[in-house]
């Protein structure tokens, strides 16, 4: 698997992200933008607070204040809240309210935001971070693949960051809009007559909750074969799988009719190992349907936003569909959610995308090695 | 273990002979034989609106290439004779042949993306066109290529006048006009695809060139058959834009606007579901006979197009008898599935569900009895007046039998109330008991009903088992029916796994089915769902209050609003239609509009099969609780869910 | 459908009624066929349900049925083979990739991220990575998935199946690095010790009290080494020897650690070597929480006391008045392994026993084959 483009990639799992942040952001010569979500998840400051303790005062704040219709108001407070927090953090911020849905409901948050970070101002920066912890993938994903573009032509570090805290996940419910659909740029052929006869493999990751969304996706895909994707291992709790096939035991019996060899497994907490596994089956597809037709691979990442940052760099790499059905609504319960974030810390995960971790030669760093004395 | 009924029924219907087998010709011919006889289906626009489980999407299919060419294939089958009759009357197909090469189009978010872009209107529409009509070329040469039929073996008939433009969409040859067609599309595709939209300066060329199919097309002309004896077929070509409400509201006025004009010769339909529309139209369209008019210049709305208005309250008794049929055939096909239960013969559904009264215990019979008793005291009702609803129960029959005794009681419970209140209603005379009341009280199926109800709220009596039953339930909606026979084949199966007969008891049934029900209520997840789980559980608890009133006057499941009040109703209470626009999306409610009764017009908010089940009401449908929007209104309030 | 009789026969065995039936059957089926008829000791006609039935029946009454049925329905934790084969297919992108980038950072004095930019310090990485020695100390370690995972990576010149290897093996080894990397002073640089599971640490490393002396895979490897006399000759000065396991108790994380430290000590104190750089990796530990414990399964610890045969002790255990009863090391695991039960799960779910002499005749659920080690 050498020849994947981040088969060989800069990437940090829990502590080693904050001793990588510290070191890395202290350098004087850092200059940050950190893109996140201004939203009511607690997850919201997380990173924030490390990019603004350890680049302090070399750091701008680029928040994102998804709006969805008809907003609970703690939600609503909370978001405000975050907001507020942000701003101290990063003074140097500026934040843009997001409609993610436009008035007939048509969702536009995507490509609205992918069309507000065109306008950044960004040529004085070594690094952005996004942030994807309280960003939905709806908004985030557009805008990584926009800015993977802008940063590599400009030669910049493209950092992509998540506070993740599975617990958290699960406490907040939402309410889906009932079209399924590609992911703003993530279409990947998807529609194209060019595709019609492709064999369509559908790769679902596996969480709780999510079951209507996932028919919702399941009617628009049609595919033609089923690998659904159960975290493991997942350290704390072994028998997960065990619990999202038995959660699922429907769709596995009857309208997935899965076999127990096409289930797929990716660590909960590394978005690499489901890079490397989806593109890994891939290759393989690829072989066998390249004369009948072509492979068409489509994922939808519902769960851990971890394993979403491995969905997402997959798709980059080899222009995946990316379907998903966007949030109409959030409800949370906050007594539950304040408890579950109370109670676990987020594991804050790292994967750096471009920039000079892989300039293959005369990068900055060679150069001022060759320079210094 | 696999059980075909969990199993979604688009998995079964993917194969088409499977589809046409289930589909019925009742819509086909109620809604398009009028149309279609006329020839009005063909040679203009046709809109096709439509709620939630009207069958909008299988009529769609219906009228789709290879599903004509299955049928025809298949016409010498018995089960396919009334499709065919139905199709050959509407003019999609002339006699051994198919008459139209119909494609359907579902109008994804593709084309609402159009809209998000920065260019003027006229070429955001110009685009959105060309993607359409190059996809609809795409999709008749794939519908021809799926029959057998070789690109070299399909040519173009541009209408008169056309000839000398031919060329920009690729000439007339089947393989030129798809090339052309795939170049369009990807040309297209990538201006949609594109994370930010290219300025209109650096548009591709062939996103921009004038590409107009359907204003050239009149006809496509293929050769079929085995070498030698190839025939020709001159196919009228039929575009359906399905799903057309995914469209921005303007978008939508405009690409019927443009489909309207009398230059395109090809057929075009275009269907919508009324729900995602703006309010105003949304609730409009599922009421009233005539869409919103869109003006064109020179152009009458009415007469250049025809308007079809599909609704699941359409023909309503018909729909029941239909979807009994259909619901019963699919679930003898699933069961053939079923290796545990084929291998023992059992294939019918209805084999499986046991239609037998059941009757209450003996000891609840006995608390009947004397409940009965003391209603007759508290009622003050003499001997001989009991004596004569006993004597009429005794000789009320269903179904040519006598009904059970804790039917026969309740009954006569029943019409001691309606005794009561009818010698008391219009009476003056005051306190003077058992005057005979003008009307005398009959053992009626009205009585039956309410009787077998109160015995399900009172004594959790079975009330819901049987196939037929099973499909009343079901809100006419395939899915719905398969979910609900899951549960029931399932344990089933499960008995005749423990060594039990295969065949469930009333109680059994009813006991699922009302659990499934409920589960099915927990578990949506659809937009305002909480709103409109609060509004049908607050309209089911009227529904109950009511059907429990002693008298038994009436078994509603459904609320009625005046008419005149629902068609003000999006701009009255905004909110509220919201909210049921969802609802009947989702099958929680139906709406039946226009429903007379005392001499007004109604419009009633009908219980949908799940929330029956769940509350215990009646599965009889016109049982209606009077009331106003204010009061619909007032349900969504607090306590917030 | 041979299952359908066996789930009539169990449903008659736990008394279970239409509905409840119907909610197990479909439970029972699905998890069959996912994940528990995949175990390697099942024969034909006797898989999982049939030996489910054959386990309960062992139990008197209903109520300690349906403890022990409750236990297998929500706590028994299986490790099915695709699973096991994930954490394979971890080992070398989590584990391996980090450690060698580390040592080739470290050695060419660049941060870590800066590995892949670098190129000396990448190509020092290769070098590394080919100076590397994978060695399986058990079939467990499914070496040949791991060959099959990183093909092109890892050549299989670097991957030894014995564990025990001679000096005529050292030196092809040795051989085969130093023509690869045209380099006839090569040595190796690292050792990775490969094995499934761990639970006590026992294996590994242990304190022989009658033989007052250690012993255990760690140290017959060391002996090896020593007897090849190859430690000065085919090892660079800073080797480092890599434990890695797929999945580990949390008790076994703490105390491999310890017993090293106190082998290091012991030795050192009496003048004898031992390795100076090891470090141990996990690709999943299993939670503090995971043994079976008086306060959260009281009941099934009762059957677990009460039907026991004590002939599956052996002499060691008896020696020191212990029983297992909690499997070896009184470990208390519910686990199983797709190819083997631990001797470290409670032996009510493994042990096998004639009963006699008047004691409890023990049936296995996952019936455990006995490796030798």
């Amino acid at each position: 698997m050498t020849n994947l483009r981040w088969g060989r990639c800069i990437y940090h799992l829990g502590q080693h992200t904050d001793k990588f942040l510290r070191e890395y952001l202290s350098q004087p010569d850092r200059r940050v933008l950190l893109v996140a979500g201004a939203g009511f998840d607690p997850r919201s400051t997380a990173v924030a607070r490390h990019i603004a303790q350890y680049a302090d005062g070399r750091a701008r704040g680029y928040f994102v204040r998804e709006e969805r219709p008809r907003p609970d108001a703690e939600l609503v407070a909370r978001g405000d809240q975050n907001e507020e927090a942000l701003r101290r953090l990063l003074p140097d911020c500026s934040v843009i309210r997001l409609d993610v849905f436009a008035a007939d409901n048509a969702v536009v948050g995507g490509r609205t935001a992918v069309g507000l970070v065109s306008d950044l101002a960004i040529d004085d920066l070594t690094d952005l971070f996004v942030d994807f912890s309280a960003l939905s993938i709806g908004v985030a994903f557009p805008i990584v693949r926009y800015l993977l573009t802008v940063t590599e032509r400009q030669g910049l570090n493209l950092h992509l960051l998540v506070a993740e805290n599975p617990g958290t996940d699960a406490e907040i419910r939402s309410t889906p809009t009932d079209v399924a659909d590609a992911v703003h740029g993530f279409k990947g052929g998807w529609g194209l007559d060019a595709r019609s006869r492709a064999a369509r493999l559908w790769m679902p990751q596996l969480a709780r909750g999510k079951r209507p969304v996932l028919e919702r996706i399941r009617q628009r895909v049609q595919p033609h074969a089923f690998c659904p994707i159960l975290p493991f291992p997942a350290d704390d709790d072994p028998r997960l799988p065990d619990r999202l096939i038995e959660h699922y035991s429907e769709e596995f019996e009857n309208t997935w009719r899965v076999d127990s060899r096409d289930i797929v497994y990716a660590s909960q907490r590394s978005p690499l190992d489901l890079y490397r596994t989806i593109l890994r089956m891939d290759d393989s597809r690829k072989r066998v349907f390249a004369d009948i037709g072509g492979s068409q691979i489509i994922l939808s990442p519902v769960g851990s936003k971890a394993l979403a940052v491995g969905a997402l760099m997959a798709a980059l790499e080899r222009d995946f569909t990316i379907m998903y059905v966007e949030t109409l609504s959030y409800s949370v319960n906050f007594a539950h959610l304040d408890a579950v974030w109370g109670a676990q810390t987020a594991e804050l995960v790292h994967v750096w995308l471009s920039g000079e971790a892989y300039a293959p030669h005369g990068s900055r760093e060679d150069a001022e090695w060759k320079n210094s004395p | 273990m696999d059980n075909p009924f969990e199993r979604r029924a688009t998995e079964f219907l993917r194969d088409d002979e499977a589809f046409l087998a289930i589909v019925s010709p009742e819509p086909v011919t109620f809604y398009l034989k009028k149309p279609g006889h006329a020839g009005r289906l063909y040679d203009r626009l046709v809109l096709m609106r439509g709620t939630p489980g009207s069958g909008k999407t299988t009529l769609a299919r219906l009228f789709e290439f290879p599903s004509l060419a299955a049928l025809l294939r298949n016409s010498s089958v018995s089960t396919y004779h009334a499709l065919v009759g139905a199709l050959t009357e509407c003019g999609a197909l002339n006699g051994e042949q198919p008459a139209v090469l119909g494609c359907r189009l579902p109008l994804e978010t593709d084309y609402r993306e159009f809209w998000e872009f920065p260019y003027g209107e006229s070429l955001k529409l110009r685009l959105m066109t060309a993607l359409i009509q190059a996809r609809a070329v795409l999709g008749w040469l794939r519908h021809l290529a799926a029959a057998g039929v070789a690109p070299d073996n399909i040519e173009v008939v541009p209408r008169a006048g056309a000839e000398s433009i031919v060329e920009s969409i690729g000439g007339v040859k089947g393989e030129d006009i798809g090339r052309r067609a795939r170049a369009v599309e990807k040309a297209l595709y990538q201006v949609i695809g594109a994370l930010i939209a290219p300025t209109e300066a650096d548009l591709p060329p062939e996103a921009t060139a004038v590409y107009q199919p359907f204003d050239i097309i009149e006809h496509v002309r293929v050769r079929v058959g085995p070498e030698g004896q190839k025939r020709t077929l001159e196919l009228r070509p039929l575009a359906i834009l399905d799903d057309a409400h995914v469209l921005h509201p303007e978008q939508f006025h405009a690409l019927q606007r443009w489909l309207i004009r009398r230059e395109l010769r090809i057929a075009r339909w275009m269907i919508a579901r009324f729900d995602v529309l703006l309010p105003q139209e949304a609730l409009a369209a599922v009421t009233k006979d005539l869409s919103d008019a869109a003006s064109y210049p020179g152009l009458s709305q009415e007469r250049e197009t025809e308007v079809v208005l599909l609704q699941s309250s359409g023909p309503r008794r018909e729909n029941r008898t239909n979807f009994r049929r259909i619901a019963k055939d699919m679930a003898g096909r699933y069961l053939r599935r079923m290796p545990l239960l084929s291998a023992r013969d059992l294939v019918v559904l209805g084999d499986l569900l046991s239609d037998e009264d059941p009757t209450l215990a003996s000891s609840k019979c006995r608390r009947l009895r004397e409940m009965v008793d003391a209603a007759q005291r508290r009622l003050n009702v003499a001997d001989s007046s009991r004596e004569t609803f006993e004597r009429k129960v005794a000789e009320f029959r269903v179904g040519g039998r006598p009904v059970d005794e804790d039917v026969g009681l309740a009954m006569v419970a029943v019409m001691l109330h309606r005794y009561d209140k009818r010698r008391r209603g219009p009476s003056l005379f005051g306190t003077e008991y058992d005057q005979e009341p003008s009307q005398p009280v009959s053992a009626n199926s009205s009585v039956y009903e309410a009787a077998r109800l109160h015995l399900l709220q009172r004594f959790d009596r079975p009330f819901y088992y049987g196939i037929d039953d099973l499909c009343d339930a079901s809100s006419e909606n395939v899915e719905q029916f398969l979910q609900l026979a899951a549960i029931l084949v399932e344990t089933s199966a499960t008995q005749i796994i423990r060594s039990k007969p295969a065949s469930l008891t009333p109680t059994t049934q009813h006991q699922l089915l009302r659990k499934r029900g409920e589960q099915i209520i927990e578990g949506w997840n659809f937009p305002q769902h909480l709103l409109v789980r609060r509004l049908v559980t607050a309209i089911a608890a009227r529904c109950v209050e009511v059907t429990e009133q002693p008298n038994g006057w009436l078994t509603p499941n459904a609320f009625g609003i005046l008419q005149e009040d629902f068609d003000a109703l999006p701009d009255s209470h905004p909110e509220l239609a919201h909210v049921l626009q969802f609802g009947v999306a989702y099958n929680a409610v139906t709406l039946v509009p226009h429903y007379p009764c005392k001499r007004k017009e109604w419009c009633l908010i009908e219980l949908g099969g799940m929330v029956v089940l769940k509350h215990g009401l009646a599965l009889k449908r016109g049982g209606f609780v009077e009331s106003t929007p204010q009061a619909l209104a007032a349900m969504l309030e607090d306590p917030r869910p | 459908m041979n299952q359908e009789f066996i789930l009539g026969k169990l449903s008659e065995i736990m008394k279970w009624g239409t509905d409840q039936s119907r909610r197990e059957f479909a439970w029972l089926d699905l998890m069959s066929k996912m994940k528990y008829d995949g175990y390697q000791d099942f024969r034909a006609g006797a898989r999982f349900v049939e030996s489910l039935a054959d386990w309960l029946q062992q139990f008197p009454t209903l109520a300690e049925r349906e403890t022990a049925y409750g236990f297998v329905r929500k706590y028994l934790v299986y490790v099915s083979p695709g699973e096991m084969n994930h954490l394979v297919e971890l080992f070398f992108p989590e584990t391996v990739q980090w450690r060698l980038m580390q040592k080739a950072a470290a050695q060419s004095d660049v941060p870590i991220y800066r590995l892949w930019a670098n190129t000396k310090a990448a190509a020092l990485y290769d070098r590394l990575l080919r100076q590397t020695l994978f060695i399986e100390l058990s079939d467990g370690a499914r070496i040949d998935v791991f060959r099959r995972a990183n093909a092109g990576l890892v050549s299989n010149e670097q991957v030894v199946t014995a564990p025990r290897i001679n000096k005529a093996k050292w030196d092809d080894l040795l051989k085969d690095l130093q023509d690869d990397l045209k380099d006839p002073e090569a040595q190796f640089a690292f050792v990775f010790l490969v094995d499934d599971f761990i639970a006590s640490g026992t294996t590994l490393l242990r304190w022989e009290k009658d033989k007052n002396r250690w012993n255990g895979k760690m140290l017959r490897f060391w002996d090896d080494v020593e007897e090849a006399g190859v430690a000065g000759t085919h090892f660079e000065p800073t080797w480092v020897l890599c434990v890695h396991h797929y999945l580990a108790t949390h008790r076994a994380r703490e105390t491999a650690e310890q017993r090293h430290a106190g082998v290091l000590k012991e030795r050192r104190d009496a003048g004898q070597d031992w390795f100076e750089r090891v470090k141990f990796s996990y690709g999943m530990v299993l939670p503090e929480s995971f043994p079976v414990d008086q306060a959260h399964h009281g009941e099934f610890l009762k059957l677990v006391e009460n039907y026991y045969d004590d002939v599956i002790e052996t002499k060691h255990m008896k020696l020191g008045g212990e029983d297992a009863r909690l499997g070896f090391g009184k470990c208390a695991l519910p686990l199983v392994l797709e190819h083997n039960t631990p001797n470290n799960s409670l032996s009510l779910l493994w042990a096998d026993t004639p009963g006699e002499k008047g004691k409890h005749s023990m049936r296995p659920l996952f019936r455990r084959r006995q490796r030798h080690t």
